[in-house]
């Protein structure tokens, strides 16, 4: 059974990259934050008593869920929404969706232009590739090459088999090396 | 997917990971605290847990309650069904007991089980007398 400490370090130690994969899902600091607090909350409470050694896979499992939770909310809330005001202005629909895409860029770009060495623009780069890639290649691309995941254990945290692991992780890194030599940087 | 395919988008793979792990180093401050402030929360309540793990392991498994309180109402009523101690008969006076009992027509038992005052053996009594 993990201590305190333990899973304190260990939350200390995932949370700067669970917060991004959130953002890179979701678009949205705040929500991905949300979901990061999230996904903690129920790992101390329904996995708190698990050994160490478990706790990277069931937190990324918790994090994948909590980051399905947040689209299936947002899709009743949405259908709510457009139920409740059927006049709602279409321009006024492109316009939220712009400003939405606009904000979720944000973090993607370097916040001053002081910072904008090549480096942080290679990253932006990444960084938009990353999120514009489909959601279970990106899922698979993360937990396997970032979070270091073996195929099986990424297999268990997606719920597929190790083959669509496999599958999703290979066309992940094609679709980025496309898109980012379409950007201008060779792979 | 080939062996060189797959070595070669492992190392594609770690460039950008690499770049990747830089950008987390990198994060604003402000999301940095905010991330610090989640992981408290969470460890607060991970510590109330343990506080309280007794009440919260319990009510984990409402099955485990469900059975109890269903226990609980089994012996309740196993309890209710049971014969509790009879009272007198209502149709005997008091002083009449007490003389059916000092003549020997009832065994001293009745003070510990009323059943054995019946009413045929009071009538017969009564009838014999009268």
């Amino acid at each position: 059974m993990a201590t305190n400490l333990e899973i304190d370090h260990f939350l200390a130690e995932v949370e700067r990259r669970a917060y991004k994969h959130a953002l890179y899902a979701i678009h949205d600091h705040h929500a991905a934050l949300d979901v990061v607090q999230n996904a903690m909350m129920k790992l101390v409470e329904s996995y708190g008593d698990k050994p160490v050694q478990e706790l990277p896979m069931l937190f990324h499992r918790i994090l994948q869920n909590a980051i399905h939770d947040h689209f299936r909310r947002a899709k009743v809330r949405d259908f709510w929404v457009r139920l409740v005001s059927p006049l709602r202005d279409k321009d006024e629909d492109n316009t939220e969706t712009l400003e939405s895409l606009a904000a979720g860029t944000e973090g993607y770009v370097s916040a001053s232009p002081e910072q904008e060495v090549s480096q942080n623009q290679h990253l932006a780069l990444i960084e938009k590739a990353l999120s514009e890639l489909p959601r279970r290649q990106r899922e698979a691309f993360l937990l396997r090459y970032w979070e270091g995941l073996d195929v099986a254990e990424t297999a268990k945290t997606m719920g597929c088999s190790q083959g669509s692991v496999k599958t999703h992780s290979f066309r992940a890194v094609n679709a980025l090396a496309l898109k980012l030599k379409e950007m201008g940087i060779e792979p | 997917m080939n062996e060189n395919d797959t070595h070669a988008a492992e190392r594609s793979a770690k460039k950008w990971v690499a770049a990747l792990d830089e950008g987390v180093r990198d994060l604003p401050p402000a999301t940095c605290a905010a991330l610090y402030d989640r992981r408290r929360q969470a460890m607060a309540a991970l510590s109330a847990r343990h506080v309280g793990g007794g009440t919260l392991a319990l009510s984990r498994h409402p099955g485990l309650i469900a059975a109890g309180v269903l226990l609980l109402l089994g012996v309740l009523v196993w309890v209710w069904m049971q014969p509790g101690p009879r009272q007198a008969p209502a149709s005997l006076e008091s002083g009449e007991l007490d003389v059916l009992l000092l003549t020997g027509e009832l065994p001293p038992q009745v003070f510990a089980d009323w059943s054995l005052v019946t009413q045929e053996n009071v009538e017969a009594v009564c009838l014999r007398d009268s």
